[in-house]
């Protein structure tokens, strides 16, 4: 996909006959680094795939209402987190135990997947992580990862770069505390 | 901030250690592409095709208004240009009232209509010629 083009791929959307071959080229340029910060939120890969799934979905659905204003990952990235914490939400209130229990349940959850690799360092990170809240979560995913820039950031979360940045100070001292204290 | 940052980098790294199953990316577009049900683009200039009948509607309408109220008035002044030339023609107009008898106005008066004005002429000439 180095031919990707955003300009180009908008245009293809503009038509009827070429929209689907401009949001295919969409899907195969951000449908791994999407899959990626979902699955660091849902931990599941099955989960992970609905959501990113019922993302592109979404945003084909809406593909006519998107101006052009922000960049398309911008509002792909926008849309992705929605659907997590409608998931994250959703499973939550299915759930009658309390939150320390239910973390703790899909941490157990993670240490028998078989798509997770990660060693016991690695599984008190997540467990660090799910105790964060969810913005949180995503904020310090983000930068910590993907080395997003808090402008950017700011755009997906409607955000202002002051309150990311300070979001992910309090998140990687939590994530620092927690590890001392485990230790 | 860096300390607390740099101690979790050391600690944690950024490898990552969720796994995906084989080929997922791969095919992924394809099985997401698959899911798509069609939409349509709107248009951004919508056109309207009105059929030219229904474009012309109102104006027709309007005009069968004129039509029919101008229909009306001519055939009410042609009326009245046929009861003015009927008035001329008149055996009451003719003929000068002052020098008609009793007895013939007595039988226009029956035998034919008679408008009120002339009888009103008639009278007030009688009554005149009466005073005299």
């Amino acid at each position: 996909m180095n031919c990707y083009n955003e300009q180009e791929v908008l245009a293809l959307l503009q038509k009827e006959d070429t929209q689907r071959k401009g949001f295919e080229m969409i899907v195969r340029k951000y449908s791994e680094q999407l899959y990626w910060q979902i699955r660091r939120m849902v931990l599941s890969h099955e989960d992970a795939n609905d959501i990113l799934q019922n993302t592109f979905i979404k945003a084909w659905l809406n593909i006519n209402y998107f101006r052009g204003e922000a960049k398309l990952s911008t509002w792909l990235y926008r849309i992705a987190f929605n659907e997590c914490l409608t998931f994250l939400n959703k499973q939550r209130t299915m759930n009658t135990i309390s939150m320390e229990e239910f973390n703790d349940t899909i941490v157990q959850k993670l240490e028998g997947d078989p798509y997770f690799s990660g060693d016991h360092v690695q599984v008190l990170l997540q467990k660090a992580l799910l105790s964060l809240p969810e913005k949180q979560r995503m904020v310090f995913n983000l930068k910590y990862y993907q080395e997003m820039k808090y402008e950017e950031m700011s755009k997906i979360f409607g955000t202002s770069v002051g309150a990311l940045k300070a979001s992910y100070h309090h998140a990687v001292k939590k994530i620092e505390i927690f590890l001392e204290e485990v230790d | 901030m860096k300390k607390e940052e740099d101690n979790i980098l050391k600690r944690v790294g950024t490898d990552n250690y969720f796994m995906v199953p084989q080929n997922y990316f791969e095919s992924l577009p394809e099985r997401v592409m698959d899911k798509f049900p069609p939409i349509k683009v709107p248009s951004k200039k919508i056109k309207k095709n009105f059929p030219v009948w229904k474009k012309l509607k109102p104006w027709v309408y309007v005009a069968a208004v004129f039509i029919g109220v101008a229909f009306i008035v001519r055939i009410v002044s042609l009326q009245n240009d046929l009861l003015d030339n009927n008035y001329g023609n008149d055996i009451l107009t003719q003929i000068d009232t002052e020098n008609i008898s009793d007895e013939f106005i007595d039988e226009m008066l029956n035998m034919s209509l008679m408008d009120d004005y002339s009888l009103y002429v008639y009278l007030t000439n009688a009554i005149i010629s009466v005073e005299n």
